[in-house]
């Protein structure tokens, strides 16, 4: 179909669909309720997993002065700065999802945010998964201390059973959670390419 | 006149468009639907701040494409659709074979062209000039006319592929 086809058969359309009923009040009352919903159902997960690392990161914190060795209190204090630097990164995406200014960008502007946000939303993603990894491993060294206090560190068997556990990680987000990392980052980039030529 | 009755008479006046720039951007009746509402909510969220100084029908263009390319790409993310109360929306008439059928054909032609595309090409429909539509899209009068040419080319090309196969 060339565009002067196309253009005949938009105007054959009916413009009128729409119900009278839809009152800008009750649209703003249906519409909160479905957005409060949507992001508690995404967000639920992410928040529950920094929660539960919060909990025992604290705990860890509550009780430093079981863990004796150097080594383990740095891994505690590395477990606080990470886990601060994945709650920044879930905060920048809140801000992300709630800061958008639709009347007041172009289309071009939005297209070019929304591609940005993207790029940097992959980025994150990656981050915070290697991150989450990371953390999982040292709250359990951190536990195991200070509870049974056994140090999971000096433990031979603990590090043959992590180095494969982390080697098929390691597999699964270079073969398959990078390859669709990848694709959604060259479709953003191309996005940007064809805004700016 | 509250704000909210003058809310609506200026939508009632525009209703068709924005539900054709919803139909636009989505496959499915419920989620043409979806988008109308969430269309109309952004609009009334930024009725008050909406300058006179600015044509009525940019502003109005301006927030349903925004919202429309936000919803088609922010709605993976979300859950496709939450039950409303019966009572908080009423639905619309799906529409019928015939017009649905009207739309498919419209959309294969524009779901081989990009967002910024799709844009362009929208306002061209609704018989917009090139200034008007550089004014809404943000760019220039020219580059307009530029990419018009190359979206024209692409629908031909298209044309031309298909008579071959």
């Amino acid at each position: 179909m060339s565009i002067e086809g196309l253009k005949q058969a938009w105007d054959a359309l009916p413009g009128e669909t729409a119900s009278e009923a839809l009152r800008p009040t009750r649209i703003q009352n249906a519409l909160r309720a479905r957005y409060r919903r949507g992001i508690h159902r995404t967000m639920l997960l992410e928040l529950g997993l920094l929660l539960v690392y919060g909990y025992f990161v604290g705990l860890s914190l509550f009780r430093f002065d079981h863990l004796e060795k150097p080594y383990l209190e740095i891994l505690a204090l590395g477990a606080v700065a990470t886990l601060g630097y994945l709650i920044l990164l879930q905060l920048i995406r809140l801000v992300g999802l709630f800061r958008f200014a639709y009347a007041e960008q172009s289309y071009v502007e939005v297209l070019e945010g929304l591609a940005r946000q993207r790029i940097r939303h992959e980025r994150f993603r990656l981050t915070k998964l290697v991150l989450s990894y990371l953390l999982l491993i040292v709250v359990a060294i951190l536990q195991v201390k200070i509870y049974n206090e056994y140090d999971l560190v000096r433990e031979p068997r603990f590090w043959w059973t992590l180095l494969p556990l982390s080697l098929a990680f390691l597999l699964l987000v270079r073969h398959r959670i990078r390859k669709y990392h990848q694709k959604a980052i060259s479709a953003a980039e191309r996005t940007l390419r064809e805004l700016e030529t | 006149m509250t704000q909210e009755a003058a809310f609506i008479q200026t939508i009632q006046q525009y209703r068709g468009i924005l539900y054709k720039a919803a139909a636009l951007y989505t496959d499915r009746p419920e989620d043409r639907e979806d988008l109308m509402q969430e269309i109309l909510y952004q609009l009334w969220k930024s009725y008050g701040s909406f300058r006179q100084e600015a044509a009525r029908s940019t502003w109005i263009y301006r927030v349903a494409m925004n919202v429309s390319i936000h919803y088609l790409k922010q709605n993976r993310k979300r859950p496709r659709t939450v039950a409303l109360a019966p009572e908080l929306l009423e639905r619309a008439a799906p529409p019928d074979e015939a017009e649905q059928s009207r739309w498919d054909n419209i959309r294969r032609q524009i779901d081989t062209l990009s967002l910024l595309e799709r844009g362009i090409v929208l306002l061209y429909l609704e018989d917009k000039s090139y200034r008007e539509i550089g004014a809404i899209v943000g760019l220039s009068e020219s580059n307009v006319g530029t990419r018009m040419a190359r979206i024209k080319a692409k629908l031909k090309k298209r044309i031309t592929e298909k008579k071959q196969a």
